[in-house]
């Protein structure tokens, strides 16, 4: 039995105003007599007293009770369901990390509605998603208990995202005649026919909103910024964990919206630290981990004439953590001068001029990402400058009609040819060369296996270089843990703060620190509360209920009642 | 406040009816005229003093002027005295009827439609008898009143008794007055001016139930119809017990007080026609007589 008219509850207080009314002392009925003194020896009433009294269980109470019930009864419209209806519900929960302030509020607020939902049609069949895109369903089924059990696989720990696309995405699942339900906590727009219900409130809140470590003196230090998301000024203790001891820092004080920056260095022999404030409602950035950044080398190999040439020497001064080839160590980028031949490393810049005399003609540059935004304007070429043409080669850069800088691709090898050299061409004090040598190096430091450490944000992708055919990539926190498999296509940062390593097989790839960065997330003073369920109520109350048929046999009954308690009233006493 | 009166018909279609009901009592029950001698013109009705009917009354000693037709020859030849017959005045008597038209009066329709009845009973059957009749009307002040001219009363006045003195009851009259008697006070200063003057009292006493075997219960606000007095009483078996029995004191007071005064009180219930109720205790009291 569903409730059309559930405003009709408030007929319900005709009951306490029959009671009410019934309490009441009566007031005396005026009866005009023709012999007043002969009442001499009737007693008066009792005077002064309540002006209430003890409610007199009289017919007419019952009569009237009975009425007012079933005229608040007919005011809740009540319509049986439908056996056959059906619907299906599509419960979509804010995956932004502002709602791990909010949980048990959430997880108690969807405890209250969904019964009601429940009651809409004879049979539910429930689907729990999370707004988080690539997030799988939390529960899909019949049963409502083992969707809030559900809920505790939700872990809201995004940044600010776009629900639409998942609410798009629920409204396709839950059909013309399914429900939508968000739970968030702000007053965010959403498509028609999503009801939502918010659980949030205004809070204040203090965290980390910033990271930057820089080396000053020959020596990292890190430099976070405090921010506070309050109306008031607000005090927090920080203190540093290190070498798995915890000590305090400082106590930092904040007034209204201000932005403190904290700066520090790297205890000695210790790569990776800790700054924790005092936790508040919203914890995610109250912890920001750190580590020494440190790039991963690359391994570069030089014939002899590399070795003296002075545009060479200027691309691996402008390199960092650059380290000659060894028997041990084989390199990730080849530097010669000629022709590259057979290409025995992954990327190969070789210095290919031919012979000649041929007048250089004007620079033209191809559409690629080597040479994208690169000026070359002013670049003084010598005669003898330029590539002879070379079957396979995508060209950068042309000098008139003849090649000047070529790419080859070949077996997951990369050769970049360069048709100058710094004798017979400004190349080394022109920047748009060594531009152009530096993003291949990069490429060529990215594509190559070795360890670095760097500061990341939490969900953050990951450019990891990795043995293909080796065991799966391994995440796991620092100092020890289950750890979990990555997926090798997009392997990630963790979705909450910490310190963490990525390994394949015995091979540590990367040591990490996730910090969370969002401070949109941070900001608690907008959220709301708010309920809106049922925008289309009515009609799907049509669709899933039929009108009560006994009605009209409730609107007889309380008539009757009412006639029959007038007529008990008007008999004479 | 005095709380509204219910809706009543216009005085003009209760006359009408009542003085229809009125003639038609008229026809079986008459006033109480035969009991006693009256004064008045002459008339068909014994009189108190001497005249020219057949009826003897008395000798006395001849008196030279005397009506010689009236000397007792018989009585001259046994006794050789003249002595004169002397017989019985024949006289029209004085009916004088008042109405009771305070507030009291009016508050039950079914007890003021009686004593409209009645007061035109009275009226019309003096008339037949050939009685030289009089209508007032009298609450705090007395009006003449002739219930044929179909005249409105006024609003009664804020009073709790009327006022007969002010009436101008005729010497030797035979008085009727309707009246609920529904007034604190002792009966015999009132009753008095109904028998001055050689005149007889009857009091005709219209009752309604409500006033007899009252039904109200609970917790009530009393107000006087007449001067507009509130009392609250609580009102159950017994305090309604206490009602009837000082109601029952009050109309005793009444006879008794009448009976002194020689006046015949009867009460006419405001249920039934007027013969029935004329039949009743008016006849058993020798308020009223049948028609021979």
């Amino acid at each position: 039995m569903i409730f059309g008219n559930p405003a009709g509850a408030w007929g319900l207080l005709g009951l306490l105003a029959v009671f009410a009314i019934h309490a009441l002392r009566r007031r005396r009925r005026s009866v005009v007599v023709s012999g007043l003194f002969l009442f001499g020896g009737a007693p008066p009433p009792p005077r002064g007293g309540r002006w209430v009294e003890r409610v007199r269980r009289s017919p007419s109470l019952w009569l009237q009770l009975a009425a007012a019930a079933l005229v608040a009864w007919l005011l809740l419209e009540p319509r049986p369901l439908r056996l056959e209806s059906s619907q299906r519900v599509v419960v979509v929960l804010d995956s932004s990390a502002s709602m791990s302030a909010w949980r048990e509020r959430a997880e108690r607020a969807l405890a209250a509605v969904l019964p009601t939902i429940e009651e809409g049609a004879a049979h539910s069949e429930w689907v729990l998603l999370e707004s988080a895109e690539g997030r799988p369903t939390l529960y899909a089924g019949p049963s409502r208990e083992s969707l809030e059990d559900g809920l505790a696989l939700w872990d809201p720990v995004l940044g600010a995202h776009d629900l639409r696309p998942a609410l798009d995405g629920a409204r396709q699942l839950a059909g013309s005649e399914g429900r939508v339900l968000l739970l968030t906590d702000s007053d965010v727009e959403t498509p028609v026919g999503v009801e939502r219900v918010a659980v949030g409130e205004p809070l204040d809140n203090v965290g980390f909103a910033g990271l930057a470590v820089r080396e000053e003196g020959g020596e990292p230090r890190w430099r976070a910024l405090v921010r506070s998301y309050s109306r008031r000024p607000e005090r927090r203790r920080l203190s540093i964990v290190a070498g798995g001891q915890t000590r305090p820092l400082d106590v930092v004080e904040l007034g209204p919206g201000e932005l403190r920056g904290l700066s520090g260095g790297f205890p000695p022999g210790i790569d990776a630290i800790e700054l924790a404030l005092e936790p508040d409602a919203f914890q995610l950035e109250d912890r920001l981990p750190v580590v020494r950044p440190e790039r991963k080398p690359l391994v570069v190999a030089l014939d002899g004439r590399a070795r003296e040439d002075e545009l060479v020497s200027r691309l691996l001064a402008s390199l960092d953590a650059v380290v000659p080839a060894t028997a041990d160590r084989p390199p990730a980028l080849d530097i010669r001068f000629g022709e590259g031949g057979d290409l025995e490393t992954s990327h190969t810049i070789a210095f290919a001029a031919i012979a000649g005399d041929a007048e250089p003609g004007p620079i033209t540059l191809e559409r690629h990402p080597l040479v994208a935004d690169t000026s070359w304007w002013g670049l003084l070429l010598g005669p003898g400058t330029g590539l002879a043409p070379a079957p396979g080669e995508q060209v950068l850069v042309w000098s008139g009609r003849r090649p000047l800088v070529t790419l080859r691709e070949s077996d997951g090898r990369r050769l970049l040819r360069l048709g100058l050299s710094s004798r017979d061409s400004n190349a080394a004090r022109h920047p748009a060369l060594p531009l152009l040598a530096h993003r291949f190096a990069e490429e060529a430091r990215a594509a190559a296996r070795g360890h670095e450490r760097r500061n990341l944000e939490t969900h953050q992708a990951i450019d990891l270089a990795f043995d293909p055919g080796g065991p799966p990539l391994r995440r796991t926190a620092l100092g020890g843990g289950a750890g979990e498999t990555l997926p090798r296509g997009s392997p990630r940062a963790p979705d909450r703060p910490g310190l963490f390593e990525v390994r394949q097989g015995e091979e540590t790839l990367l040591t990490g620190a996730a910090r969370f960065a969002d401070v949109r997330e941070a900001d608690l003073r907008e959220a709301v509360s708010l309920q809106e369920l049922s925008p289309n109520r009515a009609a799907r109350l049509r669709r899933v209920t039929r009108p009560d048929p006994l009605a009209p046999l409730w609107l007889l009954l309380a008539g009757a009642l009412m006639t029959a308690d007038w007529t008990l009233a008007g008999r004479p006493r | 406040m005095v709380p509204p009166r219910p809706e009543r018909p216009p005085l003009r279609d209760v006359l009408r009816a009542a003085l229809r009901v009125g003639a038609e009592a008229a026809a079986v029950c008459s006033l109480p005229l035969a009991r006693r001698a009256w004064v008045g013109r002459a008339g068909t009705w014994e009189g108190m003093g001497r005249g020219t009917s057949l009826e003897f009354q008395d000798h006395r000693p001849y008196h030279p002027g005397d009506d010689p037709r009236h000397i007792n020859w018989h009585a001259y030849a046994r006794t050789d005295t003249l002595a004169m017959k002397v017989f019985r005045e024949e006289v029209a008597p004085l009916v004088d009827v008042a109405l009771d038209t305070s507030a009291s009066m009016r508050l039950h329709t079914g007890k003021w439609r009686r004593a409209l009845e009645t007061f035109c009973f009275a009226l019309d059957a003096a008339r037949r008898a050939g009685a030289g009749a009089a209508g007032h009307a009298v609450d705090a002040t007395a009006r003449p009143f002739d219930p044929e001219q179909l005249a409105e009363l006024p609003e009664p006045e804020r009073t709790t008794a009327p006022d007969l003195a002010q009436l101008r009851w005729r010497r030797g009259s035979l008085r009727l007055l309707v009246s609920d008697l529904l007034f604190p006070g002792s009966p015999e200063p009132w009753l008095r001016p109904l028998v001055e003057g050689g005149g007889r009292g009857v009091l005709l006493v219209p009752f309604a139930r409500a006033e007899a075997e009252p039904d109200w219960t609970g917790e009530l606000e009393l107000v006087d119809c007449e001067t507009g007095e509130r009392r609250e009483r609580a009102l159950g078996d017994e305090a309604r017990e206490l009602y009837r029995a000082a109601y029952e004191r009050h109309l005793e007071a009444w006879r008794s007080a009448a009976s002194r005064c020689g006046i015949v009180v009867a009460r006419l219930p405001e249920t039934g026609s007027l013969q029935e109720a004329l039949l009743g205790e008016p006849l058993r009291r020798g308020a009223v007589e049948v028609v021979a």
